[in-house]
C-alpha cells in the first residue's frame, strides 16, 4: 500500500469518525447549539490534521510550508474560539468568557492578516504576468518580420 | 554537437528528454540547445539553473547571442550565497536546491505564465540536485518534473552529466521520459 492510499483511508476514517461523533452528539443532546459547536470543532480538527500532513510534505523553509505556519495558527485560534463559545454556552455564559471570546476573536483576525500577507508575498515572488506579457509581445513582433 | 541530435528535438516536442552531456562540452551544449529552442524554433521557455548562478549564465547566453528577452530564469543558487537577493523581472531566485518545493511552485507558476501552446523547459541539471538531496528524493521528484511536463505540454529537458556513477540512476529515470540524447 502507498503512503497517498494509506493517508486517503486514514482520511476516510476520520472522516467516518466524525460522523458518528456526531450522531451521538445529537442523539444525546437535545441541545442544536451543542451539536453544531461539536460539529464545527470536528471539522477544524480535521483540517488541522489535513494541514500538518501538508506540512510535513513540503520542504523546510519553503515558501509554502511558512504560509501553512500561519495557516495552522488561524486554525487553532478559530478553534479555541469555537471552543470557548461552546464552553460559554454550556456554562450559561459567565462574564470572563466573554472577554476571552473577544481576544480570541482579535487573534484570529491577526492571523487572518498574516497569512493573506503571506499569500501577497508569495503572488509577489512567483507571479510572473508582466514578464509573460513581454514575452506575448517578442513573439509577436518576431512573426510578423517573418 | 550533431545537427541530427538537434533535429531530434524539434520531433520531440512536448516530450521529456532525458540529455547527457559530457562534462568538457557541457556549457557549449546547453548553449547549443537553448539557442535551438529559441531561435530556431522560436519558442519561450523556462531554464531552471542549480548550476551557475543566473548573472553568470545571462552573462554567457548573451556573448552566445541567445535571445535571453524569451527565457524566465530559476536561479536555485544565487541565494546560497546572498541571502538578501530579490526576484528580478527575468529570474526568480529560490533558496537552495533543497528547496524542491519551491522549486516545483515556480516552475508550475513560470510555465503556466507563458505564452502560446509551445514552451520549453529546461532543468540545469541532475548532478547538482544530487549534491543537495538523497537519491530517493531526486528520483521522486524527476519522475513528479515529468509528469507535470506532460500536463503542462512543454518541451522538457533535463540535462545530466555522463558520469560512470550516475548510469543506474539514469537508467532508473529513464522509465518516466520518453527518449534519452547523448551529446559527446
Amino acid at each position: 500500500m502507498t503512503k497517498k492510499q494509506t493517508l486517503d483511508i486514514k482520511s476516510i476514517l476520520v472522516f467516518i469518525a466524525i460522523i458518528v461523533a456526531i450522531y451521538l452528539l445529537s442523539s444525546i443532546s437535545k441541545s442544536l447549539e451543542i451539536t453544531v459547536g461539536a460539529f464545527s470543532l470536528s471539522i477544524g480538527v480535521l483540517a488541522i490534521i489535513w494541514t500538518l500532513i501538508a506540512k510535513y510534505s513540503l520542504s523546510p523553509k519553503s515558501t509554502l510550508r511558512l504560509f501553512t505556519n500561519s495557516f495552522l495558527a488561524c486554525l487553532i485560534a478559530l478553534i479555541a474560539l469555537s471552543f470557548i463559545k461552546l464552553i460559554a454556552f454550556m456554562t450559561a455564559y459567565s462574564r470572563n468568557l466573554i472577554y476571552i471570546e473577544y481576544i480570541l476573536t482579535t487573534i484570529v483576525y491577526l492571523f487572518f492578516l498574516i497569512s493573506a500577507y503571506y499569500i501577497l508575498s508569495i503572488g509577489k515572488q512567483f507571479g510572473f504576468q508582466s514578464k509573460a506579457a513581454e514575452i506575448k509581445k517578442i513573439i509577436e513582433k518576431k512573426n510578423h518580420k517573418k | 554537437m550533431e545537427k541530427e541530435d538537434l533535429d531530434k528535438l524539434k520531433s520531440l516536442k512536448q516530450n521529456v528528454v532525458l540529455a547527457t552531456v559530457s562534462a568538457k562540452n557541457y556549457q557549449k551544449t546547453n548553449n547549443k540547445l537553448i539557442k535551438y529552442l529559441t531561435q530556431k524554433l522560436n519558442i519561450p521557455g523556462v531554464y531552471v539553473t542549480l548550476n551557475k548562478p543566473y548573472e553568470t549564465v545571462s552573462n554567457i547566453f548573451n556573448k552566445e547571442k541567445i535571445d535571453t528577452r524569451l527565457i524566465i530564469f530559476i536561479d536555485a543558487i544565487t541565494k546560497t550565497t546572498q541571502e538578501k537577493i530579490k526576484k528580478t523581472k527575468n529570474c526568480l531566485f529560490i533558496g537552495t536546491p533543497e528547496n524542491l518545493s519551491d522549486i516545483s511552485i515556480s516552475m508550475d507558476q513560470a510555465v503556466t505564465s507563458l505564452p502560446g501552446k509551445e514552451k520549453f523547459l529546461f532543468f540545469d541539471s541532475l548532478n547538482t540536485l544530487l549534491i543537495y538531496n538523497d537519491v530517493t528524493t531526486v528520483a521522486r521528484f524527476i519522475h513528479f518534473l515529468s509528469g507535470k511536463m506532460r500536463a503542462w505540454k512543454v518541451t522538457g529537458i533535463i540535462i545530466s552529466l555522463q558520469k560512470k556513477g550516475n548510469e543506474d540512476l539514469i537508467n532508473e529515470l529513464l522509465q518516466f521520459c520518453d527518449i534519452r540524447l547523448d551529446f559527446k
